[in-house]
């Protein structure tokens, strides 16, 4: 019974990310959106800080998001992956609960 | 386990808003009062200013606001008993557990994984 | 997959009403059914169909309307959250002597017990928020 966290602001003004990763276990999917989108470059270090293993846990961005704010594919370190809007709808089923931390 | 015999779900709320600058706390309160009217398997946990929440002598009237930790009391009226507070955020917030508004279970991080992979909806407000 | 979806913000303010919308459209593009979006919060004014955004904006409002007319989704604007936020039906709008109602065609006014209800006969709830 998997989870997927989405996450929309960025953890230098907000506590999100940080609850998350506080909660989130092997197998679940964080997907980065809307203002979450920002967490790609820091997202590393935080987990490393609170002591959470990313490595179990499947990171993503939502493309469009990503693009959007100036962002591509390319700048994205190698653990985190995008996904689309199709994609977004196949995690949420994919995964038995869906977290939203706004 | 989830979606148990009975036919209920496991609907679990993480209040995690303080409870006078916004209206989430209180919206999520409501959420959860619907719920148990509903007689699912209530879970509510506070965490991050979620807390807040729980702090004692709360006088309200004088914002114009309901007292949310008055409300707060209600819980076993409807029985809800599953009412877990995140020990971090309390300390993190300089709130002791012997000092809050209503009994609440301690829990950690842990527990809360624990809890969102037992339900069948999780909230968040 | 059955899913409900939840809005809790106000068009416009945030871009949570657009994320709402998008994967609504996606999930709906990719055969789900969506049992019912429940607005919630600030997310009543979405169902407001006096909101006119400037000529060269998305109009989001418009565009609830018309996924929900199209795919005969059930659309309920909680009255609590509504009625405070002055989206009112024509009845309300009579009840309490206000001058005209705004509750967009496609959605109805009710409580949260519709959300309730809407959890517990769906595979999935997604919820998004500002």
């Amino acid at each position: 019974m998997t989870t997927l966290h989405t996450v929309n602001k960025h953890s230098l003004n907000s506590d999100l990310l940080t609850s998350c990763l506080r909660v989130a276990r092997g197998g679940d999917c964080i997907l980065l959106i809307e203002d979450g989108i920002y967490n790609v470059r820091t997202l590393e270090d935080l987990a490393a800080r609170q002591g959470c293993e990313l490595s179990g846990l499947q990171c993503c961005v939502l493309h469009d998001d990503l693009t959007a704010r100036g962002l591509a594919e390319k700048d994205l370190p190698d653990f985190i992956s995008a996904v689309d809007q199709a994609g977004f709808v196949a995690l949420a089923c994919a995964h038995r609960q869906s977290v939203h931390w706004f | 386990m989830t979606s148990n015999a009975s036919g209920r779900k496991n609907l679990t709320f993480i209040s995690r808003r303080s409870p006078y600058g916004s209206g989430y706390a209180k919206a999520c309160l409501d959420m959860v009062l619907s719920a148990a009217v509903f007689d699912q398997h209530v879970t509510l946990v506070f965490m991050d200013d979620g807390v807040l929440q729980l702090q004692p002598n709360q006088q309200a009237g004088d914002i114009h606001a309901k007292d949310l930790s008055a409300a707060l009391a209600a819980l076993p009226l409807y029985d809800v008993d599953n009412v877990y507070a995140d020990r971090d955020s309390l300390t993190r917030r300089g709130m002791f557990s012997d000092q809050l508004a209503i009994e609440v279970r301690l829990c950690d991080a842990d527990k809360i994984a624990e809890i969102i992979r037992q339900s069948d909806v999780v909230f968040t407000l | 997959m059955k899913f409900t979806i939840v809005l809790y913000a106000a068009p416009y303010s945030s871009q949570a009403s657009l994320s709402a919308l998008r994967f609504a459209q996606a999930a709906l593009a990719q055969g789900h059914k969506i049992v019912r979006v429940f607005f919630f919060y600030d997310g009543v004014h979405n169902t407001s169909a006096f909101s006119v955004p400037a000529q060269d904006e998305y109009d989001l409002v418009q565009a609830w309307n018309a996924l929900i007319l199209v795919h005969e989704i059930d659309a309920v604007s909680c009255v609590s959250s509504a009625l405070k936020r002055g989206v009112l039906d024509a009845r309300e709008a009579v009840r309490y002597e206000r001058s005209g109602s705004n509750l967009l065609e496609s959605a109805v006014l009710s409580g949260l017990g519709q959300l309730v209800d809407a959890s517990l006969i769906s595979d999935r709830v997604v919820s998004f928020g500002a």
